[in-house]
């Protein structure tokens, strides 16, 4: 059976569910229908590139076309597998945890809906031209959902977030031009397939590969919230409301890494090596300058918003460290980080709800009051901290051992990391779980979780870490026939 | 199939960690049977496998891959040396007395389903620590010992102090797998493994040199987090918040030894370097005195306790430095015994006054709950090394290895001095008098699932010595040689209870007072100042920067030009946003036409 269709169908059914919002169909609910039902080409699809290694949607560009080389053809292999099974849990999820009752409700599940939309399709994308414009759909929508469903100080997170990202993107873009028309002009295409394929037979020259490295780096790495282009997100997830923020820090983030592993680091590599040193620095200002403000916040939000800026550190480490040890543990941590993420915005914006703030002073004794809500609080700062058992931990140390041989320091530092995290973690759980329960709570009322409907959310990514955290197979058994072709030789 | 049953002894409790979090929670009697039965069923395995295993290795089941990269593997085996099967037997049996210990002292919890998960969920850990075949396994149990330590201390969230004590437990245990982990890096780029199988082989081509001494130091830090030695040994003391069987069981008994069984298993790394060796010897040497000293001036029992195990820690250590793992491991199984026994007793009279801690405020104990001071009696013996009770055996093995170190001998010995004198005050003053609070007056003895506990693990601390650790230690025993340490150990032990007897035999209030020993040599303050005040102060400055100069003035300032672009729009405040998303679409499409132009044109 042809199943090709299941690709755009992956697209297509969250699209028809923001159309059905838009006319008029109950918003919670539709979202939740398409979200939900969109796992299903997820599972046929796994089972095809588990068995088939790779499947693809479209025309084949067999040749350069003579004007318009633009192509709409998705392709799903090992590498994107794990990331569409990111978006699709993340969006699930997300959807999950939003009551209803909010304010503009048709357009804010019209703009989560198409944030998850442009994750997939820039993961699904083969053709670079979709490739990035599915990024850029999904920002749109996110600057909407902080300047108008945010909170604090939302237009001014709105403004620096757009600030930053165009600035990214338009590195970005002038990167891919720039990469794509080094190529000699017969073999010039914006297929990212065939110019790996053509790149790795022929190589650009050194100096080349450095500038488009750099390039690459800075328009990505602007996405990634790497140091020091990093300012916009802890205040812009802050700001974000919780799915926003979850979408965003938990989906959006990956792309910029995943277009790291799918372009810049194969078809630049002498540049990387060229510019390693320079990548190193940013990575340890990362995790200990950012892993130190951490330490300061006292919104729980912000603090949030730092620890899942610092750990992209982490997955830098990864990407440096020549080895595909180290790279497939960046894509664990990378599964894990959203995951992780994920979890933590959305017990955020959970607790911002029910205790009408996430000022860590003023919570406390939830531990007592609300033992779920505590639980998943538990898991989510766990996971970010690297306990074994969950996602991110698997990552890491796979990190480690495999960035050990060709940058000690930067592991030591990355080491290092993962205590400032702990600090800031616990004493965040400390102030908020432990102790007798505080006013500001007394005086919320507040509730534990109720019944599955309120629960499944939380459960299933506390459910995704552990899967991932306990059999690191699932994500590393797919990318690794990609990553072998890609980096070995 | 069958081949894989061994993994049943960890599989037990984690199973019931599991089924009591997620379904059987709100029913803790259920809870309690479940955890406890899993628990047994632990024990009854690691039982089969010391019984079938022989010296050379015997039972191991087959490896569980959990990531095989290339060469790089790490997988769950179960390692069945002697030392792990002795070891595990050790850790079940304590645990599955401390489970019944606690069935009666929580029985009036309500949140006693969620103590015994917690509990289950330490068995299992515990017992991956133990079973580990590699050391990235280890590392993987290590942390989530560490996660059930940090749930258990915190186990009655109410408190601000279960809290506070349980982050420190966490963090001082994180700073000190920093350098674990840093050990087990290097271990692994040094030998090209970390499968403990292949250590003792592969090291013969070390390469020496500063590089190795390097890694073994990082290894032992580990150890001082774990174990609790100089200078990461702040968090045990407190960690006396948790629950007295906790106490007991985690932070006496055996997680804090897993420090020690981790050195012994990293012994072929650790021995390469001299300069290693001696340090851990020394630190475990110092760590036998230090912790003695404080003690003699604390009033919380429990931490009297704490501080002992400190000290008797102190001693496997400096064993290990000293390179008889053997006398380590034999120390550790009649420690466990014995300091599991005091903690059970301390918990009981603690009990029975009603949640009193503070020794002054007890008092007369010894007529009102005889039992309970009967067995703290033969606890104190065993943990003073009087002869011949357990105790005694193992310190003794400890002390023949001093002989020729003399400066660690000294420093032991008068830590058995100090040890002696602290303990027979904590007897006098909790045991003997008369009541000084309304709680000791009506003390009484707990339950029966408190009692039987307490007498078996009495019964082992005594008898303790007559078991042949030795011969599941895979190392020949050294002939018993009654060497010049020996007696004097035992004069400088018995020594200490004179003046002991002589200021608190009848003494109703603290007759000594000495205050650098009371404020515990004043390292939580140091530390407070130092450490802490360093990561708050760069964290300050880190966030100073980040909110000022980076929001603040670099992207504010860009934002007044955007800003001020945006008012000429004049656009209303709410689709401020609106616009910018539009003009940002704008400029995307823009850039795209030009891509399209350039790339595409020929």
């Amino acid at each position: 059976m042809n199943m090709t269709w299941l690709l755009p169908a992956l697209l297509v059914i969250p699209l028809i569910g923001t159309g059905l919002i838009a006319l008029g169909a109950p918003a919670r609910k539709t979202a939740l229908f398409v979200s939900l039902l969109n796992l299903v080409p997820g599972f046929l699809l796994s089972g095809v590139v588990l068995r088939t290694g790779e499947i693809l949607f479209g025309l084949q560009p067999t040749q350069v076309r003579e004007v318009f080389p633009v192509q709409f053809t998705l392709g799903l292999d090992g590498l994107s597998l794990p990331m569409v099974w990111l978006t699709l849990a993340v969006t699930l999820a997300a959807m999950g945890v939003t009551r209803e009752g909010i304010k503009r409700e048709k357009e804010y599940f019209i703009c989560l809906l198409l944030v998850g939309l442009g994750g997939l399709g820039a993961f699904l994308s083969v053709d670079l031209f979709y490739f990035f414009s599915f990024h850029e759909v999904a920002l749109i929508p996110s600057f909407l959902l902080i300047g108008i469903w945010g909170q604090g100080d939302r237009t001014g997170a709105a403004w620096r977030m757009t600030l930053y990202l165009m600035f990214g993107s338009l590195v970005l873009l002038v990167g891919l031009i720039g990469l794509v028309m080094a190529v000699p002009e017969m073999a010039r295409t914006l297929d990212w397939r065939v110019l790996t394929g053509y790149l790795k037979t022929n190589p650009l020259a050194p100096g080349t590969q450095t500038a488009l490295a750099a390039l690459l780096l800075v328009g990505f790495g602007t996405l990634i919230s790497l140091f020091p282009f990093h300012s916009w997100a802890p205040g812009g997830y802050a700001s974000a409301p919780a799915p926003a923020a979850m979408l965003h820090a938990g989906v959006l983030k990956k792309f910029g890494l995943y277009g790291l592993i799918r372009l810049a680091l194969p078809l630049t590599p002498l540049g990387w090596k060229e510019i390693g040193w320079l990548i190193g620095l940013m990575l340890a200002a990362n995790l200990l300058y950012l892993g130190l403000a951490a330490l300061q916040q006292r919104d729980f939000r912000w603090l949030l918003g730092f620890s899942s800026v610092m750990h992209m550190g982490t997955v830098f480490l990864g990407l440096i460290g020549g080895t595909l040890l180290g790279l497939s543990g960046a894509v664990v941590l990378m599964v894990g980080h959203g995951l992780s993420a994920a979890l933590g915005f959305a017990m955020a914006g959970e607790i911002g709800q029910r205790a009408g703030t996430t000022w860590m002073q003023d919570l406390g004794g939830l531990g007592k009051k609300a033992p779920k809500l505590w639980f998943y609080l538990t898991v989510a700062a766990m996971a970010s901290i690297g306990l074994p058992g969950l996602a991110n931990f698997a990552g890491e140390i796979l990190i480690f051992f495999g960035s050990w041989s060709a940058h000690p320091l930067w592991v030591a530092v990355a080491a290092w990391g993962v205590v400032l995290s702990s600090i800031a973690m616990l004493r965040a759980v400390r102030s908020m779980a432990f102790g007798p329960t505080s006013k500001t709570v007394d005086a919320s009322g507040l509730t534990d979780f109720k019944g599955f409907s309120e629960t499944w959310p939380y459960a299933f990514l506390t459910f995704l870490l552990l899967v991932v955290g306990i059999v690191p197979g699932v994500v590393l058994g797919p990318i690794r026939p990609v990553l072998e072709r890609l980096f070995l030789p | 199939m069958i081949a894989y049953a061994p993994y049943l002894i960890l599989l037990l409790p984690l199973f019931s960690a599991a089924a009591i979090r997620f379904f059987l929670h709100p029913f803790p009697r259920i809870s309690v049977s479940l955890s406890t039965v899993a628990c047994l069923g632990s024990f009854l395995g690691a039982l089969t496998l010391l019984i079938l295993g022989t010296p050379e290795g015997g039972m191991s089941a087959p490896t569980i891959p959990w990531v095989e990269l290339g060469t790089w593997k790490a997988g769950f085996g179960l390692l069945g040396d002697p030392l792990a099967r002795m070891m595990a037997v050790v850790v079940s049996g304590i645990a599955l007395l401390v489970h019944i210990y606690s069935i009666g002292y929580l029985a009036h919890d309500s949140s006693r389903s969620r103590f015994f998960a917690e509990l289950s969920l330490f068995v299992f850990s515990m017992l991956g620590i133990v079973y580990a075949d590699n050391l990235v396994t280890m590392f993987i149990f290590w942390e989530l010992v560490g996660l059930s330590s940090y749930l258990l201390i915190g186990f009655w969230m109410d408190r601000p102090a279960a809290g506070a004590a349980a982050n420190k437990a966490f963090l001082v245990n994180r700073i000190g797998d920093f350098g674990f982990i840093l050990g087990i890096l290097g271990t692994w780029s040094l030998f090209g493994t970390f499968q403990f199988s292949d250590l003792s082989s592969r090291v013969a081509s070390s390469p020496g040199g500063w590089v190795v001494t390097a890694v073994g130091l990082a290894l032992f830090c580990g150890c001082l987090g774990k174990s609790a030695q100089f200078p990461l040994h702040v968090w045990l003391p407190d960690s006396m918040e948790g629950p007295t069987p906790v106490s007991s069981l985690l932070h006496a008994a055996t997680m804090v030894v897993a420090g020690v069984y981790m050195l012994i298993r990293v012994l072929p790394v650790l021995a390469l370097s001299q300069v290693t060796m001696t340090t851990i010897a020394w630190i475990g040497g110092l760590m036998t005195l230090l912790p003695a000293l404080i003690a003699c001036q604390q009033d919380d029992i429990k931490r009297i306790l704490a501080y002992s195990t400190l000290s008797e820690i102190a001693y496997m250590v400096m064993a290990v430095g000293l390179g008889v793992p053997g006398a380590a491991m034999y120390h550790l199984t009649t420690h466990a015994f014995f300091k599991c026994l005091l903690f059970l007793a301390a918990g009981s009279a603690i009990h029975g006054c009603h949640d009193e801690q503070d020794i002054w405020k007890m008092g007369g104990l010894g007529k009102r709950m005889p039992f309970t001071a009967l067995v703290t009696i033969l606890g104190t013996v065993a943990l003073c090394g009087i002869p011949p009770v357990s105790g005694f055996w193992s310190k003794d093995e400890i002390f023949t290895a001093t002989a020729h170190h003399p400066g660690l001998a000294a420093v032991s010995m008068a830590a058995g001095f100090f040890t002696s004198f602290f303990m027979l005050r904590m007897i006098l003053v909790a045991f003997g008098g008369e009541p000084r609070s309304e709680g000791a007056r009506h003390a009484h003895e707990g339950t029966f699932s408190m009692i039987a506990p307490m007498f078996i693990l009495a019964v082992f601390s005594v008898l303790g010595g007559l078991l042949p650790v030795d011969s599941f230690l895979g190392g020949a025993k050294e002939e018993h040689h009654a060497s010049w340490t020996l007696w004097i150990s035992l004069v400088v032990a018995l020594a200490g209870f004179v003046p002991a007897y002589h200021f608190y035999r009848h003494a109703i209030r603290e007759p000594l007072s000495l205050n650098i020993l009371r404020q515990k040599f004043y390292v939580d303050e140091f530390y407070q100042i130092v450490l802490v005040a360093s990561q708050d102060g760069l964290g300050r400055l880190a966030d100073a920067f980040e909110g000022w100069v980076v929001r603040g003035f670099v992207v504010r300032g860009s934002g007044v030009i955007a800003r001020a672009a945006g008012q000429g729009l004049r656009l209303v405040q709410c689709g401020q946003v609106q616009a910018y998303a539009a003009v940002f679409i704008l400029g995307v499409l823009l850039l795209m036409g030009w891509i399209l132009r350039v790339g595409g044109v020929k």
